[in-house]
Protein backbone atom coordinates (compact mmCIF):
# COMPACT_ATOMS: atom_id res chain seq x y z
CA UNK A 1 0.00 0.00 0.00
CA UNK A 2 1.52 3.44 -1.08
CA UNK A 3 0.42 6.95 -0.73
CA UNK A 4 -0.39 8.37 -4.51
CA UNK A 5 -0.78 12.36 -5.56
CA UNK A 6 -1.21 13.97 -7.91
CA UNK A 7 1.07 16.86 -10.04
CA UNK A 8 -1.14 19.01 -7.68
CA UNK A 9 0.16 18.25 -4.20
CA UNK A 10 -2.66 16.25 -3.46
CA UNK A 11 -3.06 12.86 -1.61
CA UNK A 12 -4.85 10.12 -3.84
CA UNK A 13 -4.02 7.18 -1.58
CA UNK A 14 -3.01 6.47 1.98
CA UNK A 15 0.17 4.27 3.02
CA UNK A 16 1.94 3.68 6.00
CA UNK A 17 5.23 4.31 5.07
CA UNK A 18 5.41 7.00 8.02
CA UNK A 19 4.02 4.70 10.71
CA UNK A 20 6.43 4.26 12.66
CA UNK A 21 7.89 7.88 12.44
CA UNK A 22 4.37 8.87 13.69
CA UNK A 23 4.09 6.74 16.44
CA UNK A 24 7.58 8.16 17.43
CA UNK A 25 6.17 11.48 17.54
CA UNK A 26 3.27 10.38 19.16
CA UNK A 27 5.55 8.55 21.79
CA UNK A 28 7.22 11.99 22.52
CA UNK A 29 3.93 13.97 22.72
CA UNK A 30 2.66 11.48 24.86
CA UNK A 31 5.19 9.61 26.71
CA UNK A 32 2.51 7.02 26.52
CA UNK A 33 2.44 3.74 24.43
CA UNK A 34 -1.50 3.66 24.57
CA UNK A 35 -1.81 7.19 23.61
CA UNK A 36 0.08 7.17 21.40
CA UNK A 37 -1.52 4.07 19.61
CA UNK A 38 -4.70 5.96 19.98
CA UNK A 39 -3.09 9.48 18.34
CA UNK A 40 -1.86 7.54 15.07
CA UNK A 41 -5.55 5.96 14.75
CA UNK A 42 -6.96 9.20 14.99
CA UNK A 43 -4.71 10.61 12.43
CA UNK A 44 -4.62 8.10 9.88
CA UNK A 45 -8.40 7.96 10.24
CA UNK A 46 -8.46 12.19 9.51
CA UNK A 47 -6.04 11.74 7.01
CA UNK A 48 -8.33 9.37 5.22
CA UNK A 49 -11.61 11.60 5.79
CA UNK A 50 -9.63 14.50 4.24
CA UNK A 51 -7.64 13.01 1.41
CA UNK A 52 -7.25 14.97 -1.44
CA UNK A 53 -6.99 18.42 0.08
CA UNK A 54 -3.37 20.11 -0.30
CA UNK A 55 -0.76 19.37 2.37
CA UNK A 56 -0.28 22.57 4.37
CA UNK A 57 3.38 21.85 5.04
CA UNK A 58 4.62 21.34 1.83
CA UNK A 59 4.19 17.64 1.82
CA UNK A 60 2.85 14.56 2.84
CA UNK A 61 5.22 13.74 6.10
CA UNK A 62 5.30 17.16 7.27
CA UNK A 63 0.88 16.92 6.42
CA UNK A 64 0.86 13.59 8.90
CA UNK A 65 2.88 15.06 11.82
CA UNK A 66 0.79 18.56 11.54
CA UNK A 67 -2.44 16.20 11.74
CA UNK A 68 -0.65 13.65 14.71
CA UNK A 69 0.08 17.57 16.65
CA UNK A 70 -3.60 18.56 16.16
CA UNK A 71 -5.05 15.73 17.41
CA UNK A 72 -2.70 15.66 20.76
CA UNK A 73 -3.56 19.02 21.01
CA UNK A 74 -7.70 18.59 20.86
CA UNK A 75 -6.82 16.05 23.75
CA UNK A 76 -5.11 17.78 25.97
CA UNK A 77 -7.92 20.23 26.10
CA UNK A 78 -10.30 16.93 27.17
CA UNK A 79 -10.76 16.26 30.73
CA UNK A 80 -8.03 13.13 31.63
CA UNK A 81 -9.20 10.22 33.46
CA UNK A 82 -5.88 9.31 33.69
CA UNK A 83 -3.54 11.91 34.53
CA UNK A 84 -0.10 11.23 33.27
CA UNK A 85 3.54 13.39 31.92
CA UNK A 86 4.56 13.35 29.07
CA UNK A 87 8.16 11.34 28.66
CA UNK A 88 7.65 10.70 32.06
CA UNK A 89 6.46 6.17 31.25
CA UNK A 90 8.66 5.61 27.67
CA UNK A 91 12.37 5.38 28.46
CA UNK A 92 13.75 2.34 26.65
CA UNK A 93 13.44 2.38 22.40
CA UNK A 94 13.18 -0.65 20.09
CA UNK A 95 16.19 0.44 18.59
CA UNK A 96 17.71 -0.92 21.82
CA UNK A 97 18.49 -4.08 20.05
CA UNK A 98 19.70 -2.79 16.57
CA UNK A 99 23.75 -2.98 16.46
CA UNK A 100 25.63 -3.23 13.61
CA UNK A 101 27.02 -7.46 13.00
CA UNK A 102 30.41 -6.45 12.57
CA UNK A 103 30.87 -5.01 16.03
CA UNK A 104 32.99 -7.06 18.91
CA UNK A 105 31.51 -7.17 22.52
CA UNK A 106 33.01 -4.47 23.68
CA UNK A 107 31.49 -2.05 20.81
CA UNK A 108 28.39 -3.26 21.49
CA UNK A 109 28.53 -2.88 25.26
CA UNK A 110 30.29 1.01 24.25
CA UNK A 111 27.35 1.42 21.63
CA UNK A 112 24.78 0.44 23.52
CA UNK A 113 26.26 2.53 26.72
CA UNK A 114 26.30 5.58 24.30
CA UNK A 115 22.79 5.27 22.78
CA UNK A 116 20.92 4.61 26.46
CA UNK A 117 22.99 7.70 27.86
CA UNK A 118 21.82 9.93 24.45
CA UNK A 119 18.24 8.20 25.27
CA UNK A 120 18.37 9.18 28.63
CA UNK A 121 19.42 12.89 27.96
CA UNK A 122 16.60 13.49 25.15
CA UNK A 123 14.01 12.01 27.42
CA UNK A 124 15.08 14.83 30.36
CA UNK A 125 14.99 17.32 28.27
CA UNK A 126 11.82 19.60 28.88
CA UNK A 127 8.90 18.53 26.79
CA UNK A 128 9.12 21.95 24.05
CA UNK A 129 12.77 20.56 23.58
CA UNK A 130 12.30 17.27 23.21
CA UNK A 131 9.94 17.86 20.62
CA UNK A 132 12.56 20.14 18.41
CA UNK A 133 15.00 17.60 18.86
CA UNK A 134 13.23 14.76 18.06
CA UNK A 135 11.54 16.90 14.55
CA UNK A 136 15.22 18.43 13.36
CA UNK A 137 17.52 15.20 14.72
CA UNK A 138 15.61 12.17 14.44
CA UNK A 139 13.08 13.46 11.32
CA UNK A 140 15.45 15.51 9.74
CA UNK A 141 12.55 18.59 9.08
CA UNK A 142 13.93 21.75 7.93
CA UNK A 143 13.25 25.24 10.13
CA UNK A 144 10.42 25.79 7.67
CA UNK A 145 8.66 22.57 8.15
CA UNK A 146 9.51 22.44 11.99
CA UNK A 147 7.50 25.72 12.16
CA UNK A 148 4.52 24.68 9.96
CA UNK A 149 3.91 21.59 12.12
CA UNK A 150 4.51 23.68 15.38
CA UNK A 151 2.28 26.35 14.05
CA UNK A 152 5.24 28.59 15.07
CA UNK A 153 7.85 31.14 13.33
CA UNK A 154 11.23 29.79 12.33
CA UNK A 155 13.17 32.17 14.56
CA UNK A 156 11.59 30.34 17.45
CA UNK A 157 12.54 26.63 16.21
CA UNK A 158 16.35 28.30 15.58
CA UNK A 159 16.19 29.40 18.87
CA UNK A 160 14.95 26.65 20.91
CA UNK A 161 16.96 23.99 18.89
CA UNK A 162 19.99 25.80 19.98
CA UNK A 163 18.89 26.06 23.65
CA UNK A 164 18.03 22.15 23.37
CA UNK A 165 21.71 21.32 21.57
CA UNK A 166 23.40 23.79 24.46
CA UNK A 167 21.19 21.45 27.11
CA UNK A 168 21.64 18.20 25.46
CA UNK A 169 25.33 18.39 25.72
CA UNK A 170 25.57 19.72 29.21
CA UNK A 171 23.50 16.67 29.96
CA UNK A 172 25.90 14.34 28.01
CA UNK A 173 29.10 15.91 29.20
CA UNK A 174 28.20 15.27 32.64
CA UNK A 175 27.02 11.54 32.27
CA UNK A 176 30.67 10.89 30.78
CA UNK A 177 32.34 12.74 33.34
CA UNK A 178 30.46 10.46 35.58
CA UNK A 179 31.35 7.48 33.74
CA UNK A 180 34.57 7.97 33.55
CA UNK A 181 34.54 8.37 37.71
CA UNK A 182 32.56 5.19 37.82
CA UNK A 183 35.42 3.49 35.61
CA UNK B 1 38.93 33.50 19.33
CA UNK B 2 39.28 35.59 16.57
CA UNK B 3 37.27 38.43 15.90
CA UNK B 4 33.52 38.81 15.08
CA UNK B 5 33.42 34.93 16.16
CA UNK B 6 29.95 35.82 17.87
CA UNK B 7 28.55 36.66 14.54
CA UNK B 8 29.08 32.92 13.18
CA UNK B 9 27.82 31.37 16.43
CA UNK B 10 24.00 30.70 15.00
CA UNK B 11 25.73 29.79 11.39
CA UNK B 12 27.37 27.01 12.70
CA UNK B 13 24.12 25.75 13.95
CA UNK B 14 22.68 27.16 10.34
CA UNK B 15 25.14 24.99 8.64
CA UNK B 16 24.65 21.89 10.48
CA UNK B 17 21.19 21.73 9.67
CA UNK B 18 21.58 22.70 5.93
CA UNK B 19 19.88 25.80 6.12
CA UNK B 20 22.76 27.94 5.00
CA UNK B 21 23.21 29.00 1.51
CA UNK B 22 24.75 31.29 -0.98
CA UNK B 23 26.87 34.19 0.18
CA UNK B 24 26.54 33.42 3.87
CA UNK B 25 27.79 29.61 3.22
CA UNK B 26 30.65 30.89 1.64
CA UNK B 27 31.39 33.84 3.78
CA UNK B 28 31.23 30.97 6.49
CA UNK B 29 33.47 28.11 5.19
CA UNK B 30 36.03 30.92 4.70
CA UNK B 31 35.59 31.84 8.58
CA UNK B 32 36.06 28.55 9.34
CA UNK B 33 39.05 28.13 7.31
CA UNK B 34 40.69 30.83 10.04
CA UNK B 35 39.25 30.39 12.70
CA UNK B 36 40.05 27.32 15.12
CA UNK B 37 37.24 28.20 18.02
CA UNK B 38 34.60 28.18 15.46
CA UNK B 39 35.84 24.57 13.81
CA UNK B 40 36.21 23.38 17.33
CA UNK B 41 32.58 24.48 18.17
CA UNK B 42 31.34 22.87 15.16
CA UNK B 43 33.13 19.62 15.46
CA UNK B 44 31.29 19.74 18.92
CA UNK B 45 28.08 19.58 17.17
CA UNK B 46 28.70 17.74 14.46
CA UNK B 47 29.81 15.11 17.31
CA UNK B 48 26.45 15.63 18.85
CA UNK B 49 24.09 15.40 16.29
CA UNK B 50 26.08 11.85 15.03
CA UNK B 51 25.39 10.75 18.71
CA UNK B 52 21.78 11.82 18.23
CA UNK B 53 21.78 10.50 14.77
CA UNK B 54 23.23 6.84 15.97
CA UNK B 55 20.55 6.35 18.29
CA UNK B 56 17.45 6.28 15.20
CA UNK B 57 14.94 5.16 15.13
CA UNK B 58 13.83 5.73 18.81
CA UNK B 59 10.94 3.49 18.64
CA UNK B 60 8.98 0.90 16.54
CA UNK B 61 5.33 0.77 15.79
CA UNK B 62 3.66 -1.96 17.44
CA UNK B 63 2.44 -4.94 14.61
CA UNK B 64 -0.66 -4.56 16.45
CA UNK B 65 -1.22 -1.23 15.46
CA UNK B 66 0.16 -1.71 11.91
CA UNK B 67 -2.16 -4.27 11.31
CA UNK B 68 -5.77 -1.96 12.46
CA UNK B 69 -3.99 1.05 10.35
CA UNK B 70 -3.83 -1.03 7.42
CA UNK B 71 -7.38 -2.67 7.81
CA UNK B 72 -9.14 1.01 8.58
CA UNK B 73 -7.11 2.38 5.10
CA UNK B 74 -8.08 -1.04 3.21
CA UNK B 75 -12.02 -0.54 4.53
CA UNK B 76 -11.79 3.07 3.55
CA UNK B 77 -10.67 2.44 -0.12
CA UNK B 78 -13.43 -0.41 -0.20
CA UNK B 79 -16.40 1.87 0.84
CA UNK B 80 -14.86 4.98 -1.71
CA UNK B 81 -14.78 2.16 -4.13
CA UNK B 82 -18.20 1.04 -3.83
CA UNK B 83 -19.84 4.55 -3.49
CA UNK B 84 -18.30 5.13 -6.80
CA UNK B 85 -19.27 2.21 -8.36
CA UNK B 86 -23.33 3.33 -7.15
CA UNK B 87 -22.26 6.52 -8.53
CA UNK B 88 -21.90 5.23 -12.58
CA UNK B 89 -24.40 2.87 -11.95
CA UNK B 90 -26.83 5.81 -11.24
CA UNK B 91 -25.60 7.64 -14.98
Amino acid sequence: MSWRHGEDGRVGAISIEYLDRLYSYALVLTGNPAEAEGLVEKTYVHALRVMGQPWPCGNMKGWLFTILRGAWLNQLREPRKDPQMAGTEVVDGAANCIVEPSMCSRDIYASKVEAEQVRWAFHELPSDLREIVFLREYEDFSYQEIACVLEDSVVTVMSRLARARAKLREMLSTAAARAIHLE
Amino acid sequence: MMKGCDRYRAATQFYLDRELSGSDLEDFLAHLEKCKDCRARLEAEEKLSALLHRSRPLYLSPDALRLRITHAAEAFHDVIAHEAGLRVDRL
